[in-house]
């Protein structure tokens, strides 16, 4: 909410100097946060109150008057020029830029001939001093000015000067949302006291009359509506308000419109209490009904838009149909208008839910819902209404016809909460003396009592809906005592045992780091083209991604259903941006639907693009093999020892055929798959060259369990190699298997060496494998003579059993 | 042979070595040369041999004009090996390169700039003694909203703009805060978490994201006092950002605490002169960090905690907030693009 800082302190008597800054510190400290700071008025310098003393036509100029001013009470005159249409006759004052005024943009005045008559300075128009967009004449000043000295500083005799404030106010504090709720914070921060502006109607009532006589209100709902206060005045003329309301209207952002008008929104702005306006004659039938709308009711508001409404929707109705849409929106039948001179006044209270569904469903946020929405205090319902009732009689000429009609058939009165100091030094922290207590408090407005030994009653006004609880009141205390005054200590809490986590992920993480993968956080959603562009197998469901029903964006629209879109996406991205050597992993939930409701499994993800690493130039073209290495390293980093399998999975989803493998553990339950991505997936998502990547379904895969140390080996070992052809589809793991096969117990070990296809060195269909197997018993040194014979079997059986010849 | 011709082609064949030793540069040469004198075939040998042919009284003197040559070439070839380490070190030392070339790097990864934040900020909670919890992305209105205090319809909801699920039966969390109230319903207290994790709003500009990331904290025992909430964040300030920075709490609404702060640090980043230019902090000195305050006893009463027994406090921070204080990250986005010029900077 924007305030004037000057319309506060109207409303607070700080009995002493207070600057804009101090005050806005002050409500900063205390939740009211002052997210801005704006001065305003003062970008210009050397404008004064003058008066015109005469005026002529130019004799050389149609459009422009020779204007003689004067900026003190017997002092000479001044000629200026001046081309606006309005110039008042003389007695009428106005706004004289002086020579050697500055106004803003740093245009400086002199004195300037025009059509050969020289002006000193001149008359000033609303946006030539930026206090507004007019410019159809210049600013003439009202009778509200009349007892101004002539020759004042324009900017501080008009209070244009002023500081806007815009305020974050918390949900909850609805008395804050007017003026004179903040400067009740103030005067309670700043040791001042608050005021209330002037509500008396004695002077301008008109007795010869009654508001009775001339309309009835009835509420059909009076838990949507629990109050409606109806006053008129009549005898009323539209015209401008006053500049230092415009002004004032101007700074908290309301664009004035008419006196009547501005009234309200005045009024609205002091008090936190929205009003209504309607022109009285066009109301029907001499009644206010406030109903429900009825099924496939409709009305037209103020900005000219037919509304479709509901049966939730709150009515306010005249004998005929619906004249406003309650607490959101007046109705344009009983629009104010020139005409008007009789003015039917609204100050309702209506319920919070009702306003802010109809609110909300027409996408409608006034100024009016916006403070229904928060809570609006009935008992300060009719408080306004005089205080409207005055400005409106006194601005538009007019009487307030006696007495009003007050509908509030459920009078809501303030509530008694008790609060135990020892609970407020218990929840806070801070010990504060009762007298402080109760003196925050009363400065709040909340009268506390001790009824019994370290026990307050506090009776709390309606105007604070936010406190209906102890911890409501301590919160109070603590706050206007000051935050900063509590100090900070260290909880003196209860020890628990902790739960050991799952080193899987962290282990997991810190291995992909290790292997030289940088890590990646992409989004939970994703777009359906690229879960599309994955072009999963039917039936898949990571084929359905949840929708979210309401996405700022289609490319945020669905929950990823696997890893892989976002990441691809994101190799794109630094291709694009010619970064080819691309290593990214991520570990991170993905969405799924499960039988049970929706799951969302941690999976980790890695994509590679570009070279290995080399030295001086990128190394080799990566290959399925850097990333299978990288599902090593990974398994390494988790479990310590790689205890998975690699089986080739022609069936694979988003990798190649032929050049992917499934992850198996060692139950042989599939946990992931690696492999280089399918050449039409890499072509969807835009990719250059061959990537390469694995998925791991981290929540399948076993928790690391402690390995037990096996004895460091005491006796050396004996190597021997085995050099084979064979027919090129068979696969190493087939070899291993038969050596294992032997179960030759003086084996320790077998590693593959080489796996040689040169076609100029061996035969078509063939390929060369080189295989070295190591030779070690625990207990003693083993002879080249035991070792030979254990080798030749097995060399024999890999002979036999694979059709292979040697090499 | 006589006694004096034997020793006389002895001390020959001594010098003969010592000559032939001269040229050679190699262990192996000098093994070989040493073999043809001393080996049991060798010409010392040799000679060897006619020494039993003399009358036993001159033996002794041939014996030691035997051992002396046998010496001397020995220890000439111990000289001469030592000289060729030496050589062969001075050669080897003689070698230099281009050291201005650039290293063979064996790259490790980067951990994720938020993951960064994130651990430290676990590990530091961790040494009060919170542990990490965590809870779904996809949540339910009663954990995320209604538990928290936020009454349906309530404006509170408006400052976080929702994504829905399954016709709005469900939603993308807003915050963490319902891992609050998954922990407080599945475990009695003394309860002491951090619960770190990716929450969604309807928000996107250079500061706000639809997807962040926040850090829960939350402590519920007997005897928790609001001072504790300000120490357990000013310590956490101090460790995280710096040991002489302050922090200030500004009284703020926030359906689940009861009284709820505004947490603001002093900004360290202005310039000691003029604060009035700082980009952080706009020259107000400090900078908004968390929300907290005391769990509200609406929260601990929908999860089955008594709030006369037990108070709390909550907290919750942005990581991103965190990470673009800490390291002048300027646009958001740059921590969701897996960008690698971004990723492999920190």
């Amino acid at each position: 909410m924007l305030a004037s800082w000057n319309w506060l302190k109207e409303l607070v008597d700080f009995g002493r100097e207070v600057s804009a800054e101090e005050g806005a510190r002050a409500l900063t400290s205390s939740g009211l946060e002052v997210e801005e700071f704006r001065p305003v008025g003062d970008d210009f310098t050397g404008v004064v109150i003058a008066e015109v003393v005469s005026k002529e036509a130019h004799p050389n100029a149609d459009k422009l008057t020779v204007v003689h001013v004067r900026d003190s009470e017997d002092g000479d005159t001044t000629l200026v020029i001046c081309g606006a249409p309005n110039v008042p006759e003389p007695g009428g004052r106005v706004l004289w830029a002086k020579p050697g005024a500055v106004l803003p943009g740093g245009f400086e005045l002199g004195s300037k001939k025009l059509k050969g008559i020289e002006s000193a300075g001149m008359l000033c128009a609303e946006d030539e001093l930026g206090l507004g967009d007019d410019h159809d004449g210049i600013i003439v000043l009202g009778e509200d000015a009349k007892d101004l000295p002539l020759g004042a500083d324009a900017a501080t005799a008009l209070g244009l000067k002023d500081v806007v404030f815009d305020l974050c106010i918390p949900a909850n504090r609805a008395d804050a949302l007017g003026h004179v709720g903040i400067a009740r914070e103030l005067a309670a921060l700043l040791d001042g006291r608050a005021l209330l502006p002037d509500a008396d109607l004695s002077t301008v009532t008109d007795n010869d009359s009654t508001c009775q006589s001339m309309i009835s209100v009835s509420i059909a709902d009076a838990d949507a509506c629990p109050r409606y206060v109806a006053r008129a005045i009549k005898g009323l003329t539209i015209k401008a308000s006053p500049l230092w309301m415009q002004q004032r209207l101007r700074n908290v952002g309301v664009r004035p419109i008419s006196n009547l008008v501005d009234v309200t929104n005045y009024v609205m702005f002091e008090l936190g209490q929205p009003l209504h306006a309607f022109d009285y004659e066009k109301l029907r039938g001499q009644r206010i009904e406030v109903r429900r709308a009825n099924a496939s009711e409709k009305m037209t508001t103020l900005d000219d838009a037919e509304r479709e409404l509901v049966t939730a929707d709150l009515l306010i109705c005249d004998g005929e149909a619906p004249v406003a849409l309650a607490g959101v929106m007046g109705g344009q039948t009983s629009e104010i208008g020139d005409g008007t001179s009789t003015v039917l006044l609204e100050s309702a209270n209506f319920e919070a839910m009702t306003i802010r569904r109809t609110a909300k469903r027409m996408g409608l946020h006034s100024d009016s819902s916006h403070r229904f929405e928060r809570a609006v205090d009935p008992n300060g319902a009719d408080f306004a209404s005089r205080r409207a009732a005055l400005l409106l009689a006194q601005l538009g000429g007019g009487k307030v016809v006696a007495g009003s009609v007050d509908v509030y058939p459920k009078v809501i009165e303030p509530v008694h909460v008790s609060m135990r100091l020892a609970r407020c030094e218990a929840l806070s922290g801070i010990s504060v003396p009762v007298e402080t207590v109760i003196e925050t408090l009363a400065r709040q407005g909340l009268e506390a009592k001790e009824n019994s030994e370290g026990i307050l009653d506090v009776l709390v006004p309606t105007a604070r809906a936010d406190i209906s609880r102890e911890v409501d009141l301590i919160e109070e205390v603590v706050r206007i005592y000051g935050f900063d005054r509590v100090p900070a200590t260290l909880p003196q809490t209860t020890v628990r045992p902790t739960k050991v986590p799952d080193r899987k992920r962290e282990r997991a993480h810190a291995a992909m780091v290790a292997a030289g993968f940088s890590e990646s956080l992409t989004y939970g959603f994703t777009s359906p083209s690229r879960i599309e562009m994955l072009a999963l197998p039917e039936g898949d469901r990571r084929n359905t991604p949840i929708k979210i029903d309401n996405p700022m964006t289609l490319e945020q629209s669905v929950m990823r259903t696997s890893l892989w879109s976002n990441l691809l996406g994101a190799v794109a991205h630094n291709q694009k941006r010619q970064v080819h050597q691309v290593r990214l992993f991520e570990q991170g939930h993905v969405f799924l639907r499960g039988p049970e409701g929706i799951e969302e499994p941690m999976q980790l993800c890695c994509v590679m693009a570009g070279k290995s690493d080399g030295w001086l130039k990128p190394g080799a073209d990566l290959d399925f093999y850097d990333a299978k290495g990288a599902v090593i390293s990974v398994i390494e980093g988790i479990y310590g020892i790689s205890n998975v399998r690699f089986e080739p999975n022609p069936k694979a989803t988003v990798l190649h055929p032929g050049i992917s493998a499934s992850i198996l553990d060692s139950e042989g339950k599939e946990i992931g798959c690696v492999g280089e991505i399918h050449p039409s997936i890499r072509k969807s998502f835009d990719l250059e060259g061959r990537v390469f990547g694995f998925e791991l379904q981290l929540e399948k895969m076993t928790s690391p369990i402690d390995r037990r140390m096996i004895a460091l080996p005491r006796f050396p070992a004996i190597s021997r190699d085995v050099s084979i052809l064979v027919n090129l589809e068979i696969p190493s793991s087939q070899v291993i298997e038969i050596i294992e096969s032997c179960e030759e117990p003086l084996l320790a070990s077998v590693q593959i060496l080489e796996d040689y296809r040169d076609p100029a060195h061996v035969p078509e269909g063939k390929k060369g494998m080189l295989w070295t197997l190591t030779y070690r018993v625990s207990d003693k040194t083993l002879t080249d003579k035991v070792v030979d014979k254990a080798h030749k079997a097995i060399e024999s059986k890999l002979l036999e059993e694979l059709g292979a010849t040697r090499r | 042979m006589p006694a004096e011709e034997l020793i006389g082609k002895l001390d020959g064949l001594g010098s003969e070595f010592a000559q032939a030793l001269v040229s050679l540069s190699s262990e192996q040469d000098i093994r070989e040369l040493q073999a043809q004198f001393l080996g049991k075939k060798g010409r010392v040998s040799a000679l060897m041999r006619e020494m039993g042919k003399l009358p036993p009284d001159t033996r002794r003197v041939v014996g030691a004009a035997f051992n002396r040559v046998k010496d001397g070439i020995a220890g000439a070839v111990d000289g001469k090996l030592d000289e060729l380490v030496k050589v062969a070190e001075a050669a080897d030392l003689e070698r230099t390169i281009d050291v201005s070339l650039p290293g063979r790097v064996r790259s490790a990864g980067h951990v994720h700039l938020l993951t960064q934040v994130r651990n430290e900020a676990v590990a530091i909670f961790g040494e009060l003694g919170f542990e990490v919890a965590e809870g779904p992305q996809i949540e339910n209105d009663f954990n995320n909203f209604e538990a928290l205090g936020f009454a349906k319809d309530h404006p509170a909801r408006d400052e976080q703009d929702t994504f829905f699920v399954d016709d709005g039966k469900l939603l993308l969390r807003t915050h963490t805060s319902p891992v609050q109230i998954r922990t407080m319903l599945s475990q009695e207290p003394p309860i002491k978490i951090v619960a770190p994790g990716a929450v969604y709003r309807r928000d996107d500009d250079p500061t706000h994201s639809p997807m962040f990331w926040q850090i829960e904290g939350l402590l519920i025992d007997e005897q928790v006092r609001f001072s504790d909430l300000k120490g357990v964040l000013l310590h956490f300030v101090k460790r995280y950002f710096g040991e002489d920075l302050d922090i200030r709490f500004r009284p703020s609404f926030f359906p689940f605490v009861e009284p709820g702060a505004e947490v603001d640090m002093q900004c360290s980043f202005c310039t000691d002169s003029d604060s009035s230019k700082c980009r952080v902090c706009k020259g107000t000195t400090w900078v908004e960090i968390a929300g907290a305050g005391m769990v509200d006893p609406v929260v601990l009463t929908h999860c089955k905690i008594d709030p006369e027994r037990y108070t709390g406090f909550a907290f919750g921070m942005g990581l991103e907030r965190m990470a673009m204080l800490r390291y002048g990250v300027s646009d958001i986005k740059n921590f969701y693009e897996g960008d690698m010029r971004f990723l492999t900077q920190f």
